[in-house]
């Protein structure tokens, strides 16, 4: 019994001093990572609450900023076109993704399958700047056409913006409700039609009860995404269909304002609330 | 070569006749996937009330053929009847069959209640007798406690008898089970057994019944047929199937058995005398299959045998040789007997009062009547 404790404790102190030092290193190299991550985002939110005029002076704590950003109607039209671009996009890139889903899904196994698969993924690899760059393009071209057509020409404004959020946002809803359906059996669905259920009975008894928990989740993060997309809706948004991110952009153009903090620090929580809600949704039974 | 799997000597027109028709009837039906040939021309009937085992190794074909009959997949060619109607290109949900799944394949966002009452939904039936049958069939698996439960909160042996009551409900023309015992543990699988047999028999309902397991299939069903590589070899009645098998796979699948082979060097009256690597086996041949200097293989069953000291007399065949291998198997005991160099049989005893044990090394006769050697007819 002693001998044993003795060698437990031998063990112990022969620790190597290497082995100490890698792991005193990690932990030095978390502590930092988690610094570089969440440190300047501590410090907008501390600073959307200073009470200074400028953006970067703490002059002790205020909701100054705060009670000015809900005062000025440029940042409410704003916020209220980014919450009505992003509902609208959403729900369009809700129903076409999981549709999407569900296609693929019934591919699956056959020729091709895979790379139809890598294509619905793609597009969220592509740069935004190329993305917003092709789309502002294909508007231009369309808008020259239906201009040649009917002899009316659209502009670039809320639909556009719509259009596009729609089209980026579709690839992560198909995504997230593919990870739900592989999830699910296709048996079960095999079971249902064995016990009578037409296809249509199947995909609203069955299939969409089971992915629901997917579709809500992605059409959340759609939602997120479209929220604080900026580049894409840079070059596709026109006179009247200013969001939110380009508001901050363009009052960031006029100098940083503690205003600017503290819009950051809502457009920040929002955000946080929706990925948390799209993220415990899907993971539901 | 392919055997047709029916229980009734004329295979003609008898599909007509109603009071014998099968409900379900696979006529030469081939399926090719990729380019794997699945099933080959394989011919099957289930009469009403009838219990038939699909019995092979896995990846023979036996879930192919269940999904062909439901409706999940198609034929690459051949016809698949249900009620003598040709259901070739019909779905699923057109056909009154009804399938009971390996995995279970319980609706998870659904009580075992409305699992149960699923399939009389899609009937539109009305509310007061879908509830008065779905608390029958919970019944009848001894469910009715549990079916506000999901099938998350049930153990394996529950989901199976909800898994059944789903299936039973709708009174299928057949029901279609896919080793529905397979992911219980022994015990729990041997009472199931008994009680499948029972429901299958009040119900008087028709079991197309998929297994690897060959004491299952030889305990409950009225037919057994046996697969291998996409056709039924052989199909017939557990006891013919098991005492007669017509090939060595058959044999060697079915039970355990010694395989014999050598050549006719003698012609009986309804016997014939086979030269064997442990002597010469007397075989009753009544059907006159052996001539002369011809190779023929002949199965023994191991329990068939018995293990006699030197001068037992009275028996058509006394196979001298060694114990050299004695595995206790708690009801009994199994011996290997070495009879010849290139020749050991496997015996079998029960471990009853007043059996004197053998012991490893002893010289003992291997004894067997000349009717308990089977000669095989093919191959
Ligand atoms: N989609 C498929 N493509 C190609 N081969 C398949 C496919 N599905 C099953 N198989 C093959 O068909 C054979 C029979 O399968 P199955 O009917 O499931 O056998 P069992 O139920 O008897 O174990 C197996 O060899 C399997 O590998
Ligand atoms: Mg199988």
């Amino acid at each position: 019994m002693a001998e044993a404790r003795s060698g437990v404790a031998a063990e112990g102190a022969e620790e190597a001093p290497m082995d100490r030092l890698l792991r005193g290193l990690l932990a030095l190299n978390a502590v930092s990572a988690y610094a570089f991550l969440y440190l300047p985002i501590a410090v907008l939110i501390l600073f959307s609450f200073s009470a200074s005029r400028y953006a970067s002076v703490w002059g002790g704590f205020s909701f100054r900023w705060y009670i000015h950003l809900f005062r000025d109607s440029a940042v409410r039209d704003a916020l209220a076109n980014s919450l009505f671009i992003a509902g609208l996009a959403s729900v369009l890139a809700t129903v076409m993704g999981t549709l999407l889903a569900l296609g693929l899904e019934r591919r699956r196994g056959h020729r091709h399958a895979a790379r139809w698969d890598a294509a619905v993924t793609l597009p969220i690899l592509i740069p935004d700047i190329v993305q917003g760059i092709s789309l502002l393009l294909f508007f231009v071209l369309s808008f020259s056409a239906l201009e040649r057509l009917l002899g009316w020409r659209p502009t670039l404004g809320r639909t556009t913006v719509i259009l596009a959020h729609t089209a980026f946002a579709i690839s992560y809803v198909a995504v997230v409700v593919r990870a739900r359906l592989a999830g699910m059996s296709r048996t079960l669905e095999e079971a249902a039609m064995d016990l009578g259920a037409t296809e249509w009975q199947v995909l609203h008894r069955v299939t969409l009860p089971l992915v629901w928990p997917g579709v809500l989740g992605g059409g959340l993060l759609a939602f997120t995404l479209s929220l604080d997309e900026f580049v894409i809706t840079f070059f596709t948004t026109g006179p009247g269909a200013t969001t939110l991110p380009i508001q901050v952009w363009s009052m960031v153009r006029r100098g940083v304002t503690p205003e600017i903090n503290a819009l950051s620090s809502l457009i920040l929580i929002l955000s946080i609330v929706l990925v948390t809600l799209s993220l415990a949704v899907q993971r539901k039974r | 070569m392919a055997t047709v799997c029916s229980s009734r000597a004329d295979q003609g027109d008898g599909r007509q006749v109603s009071s014998t028709a099968p409900v379900v009837e696979l006529r030469k039906v081939s399926k090719t996937l990729g380019e794997h040939r699945v099933l080959d021309r394989m011919d099957l009937e289930v009469h009403p009330g009838e219990f038939v085992s699909l019995l092979g190794p896995s990846g023979c074909g036996k879930t192919t053929s269940l999904r062909l009959i439901a409706g999940f997949d198609h034929p690459t060619s051949g016809d698949v009847y249900i009620h003598g109607h040709l259901v070739n290109g019909s779905p699923p949900y057109r056909r009154d069959v009804n399938m009971v799944f390996q995995s279970y394949a319980l609706f998870p966002h659904l009580t075992v209640r409305a699992n149960v009452s699923f399939g009389l939904e899609m009937q539109r039936l009305l509310r007061p007798e879908i509830e008065s049958r779905v608390d029958e069939a919970l019944g009848m698996v001894r469910m009715e406690g549990l079916s506000e439960r999901y099938p998350h909160q049930l153990s394996g042996g529950q989901q199976q008898r909800a898994a059944l009551a789903r299936a039973l409900v709708t009174r299928p023309a057949v029901l279609l089970l896919d080793e529905p015992l397979g992911a219980l543990d022994l015990r729990l699988r041997q009472e199931m057994q008994g009680e499948l047999k029972k429901l299958q028999r009040r119900l008087g309902l028709a079991f197309l019944y998929v297994t690897h397991d060959q004491e299952e299939a030889l305990t409950m069903s009225d037919r057994v047929a046996v697969m291998q590589g996409g056709r039924i070899l052989q199909c017939g009645t557990p006891a013919e199937v098991y005492e007669k098998p017509r090939t060595r796979f058959v044999a060697e699948f079915v039970g355990e058995a010694n395989i014999l082979s050598g050549r006719v060097i003698g012609l009986g009256e309804g016997s014939a005398s086979v030269g064997t690597a442990g002597g010469v086996v007397r075989v009753s041949d009544a059907g006159g299959t052996a001539q002369t200097g011809r190779e023929v293989t002949m199965v023994l069953r191991p329990e068939k045998v018995v293990l006699s000291e030197a001068s037992a007399s009275g028996h058509d065949n006394r196979l001298s040789g060694l114990v050299e291998e004695v595995t206790y198997l708690g009801n009994g005991t199994r011996y290997r007997v070495r009879v010849g160099d290139r020749l050991a049989l496997t015996v079998r005893r029960q471990n009853a009062p007043h059996e004197r044990a053998v012991g490893l090394g002893e010289k003992v006769f291997a004894c067997f009547p000349a009717d308990t050697v089977h000669l095989l007819t093919e191959e």
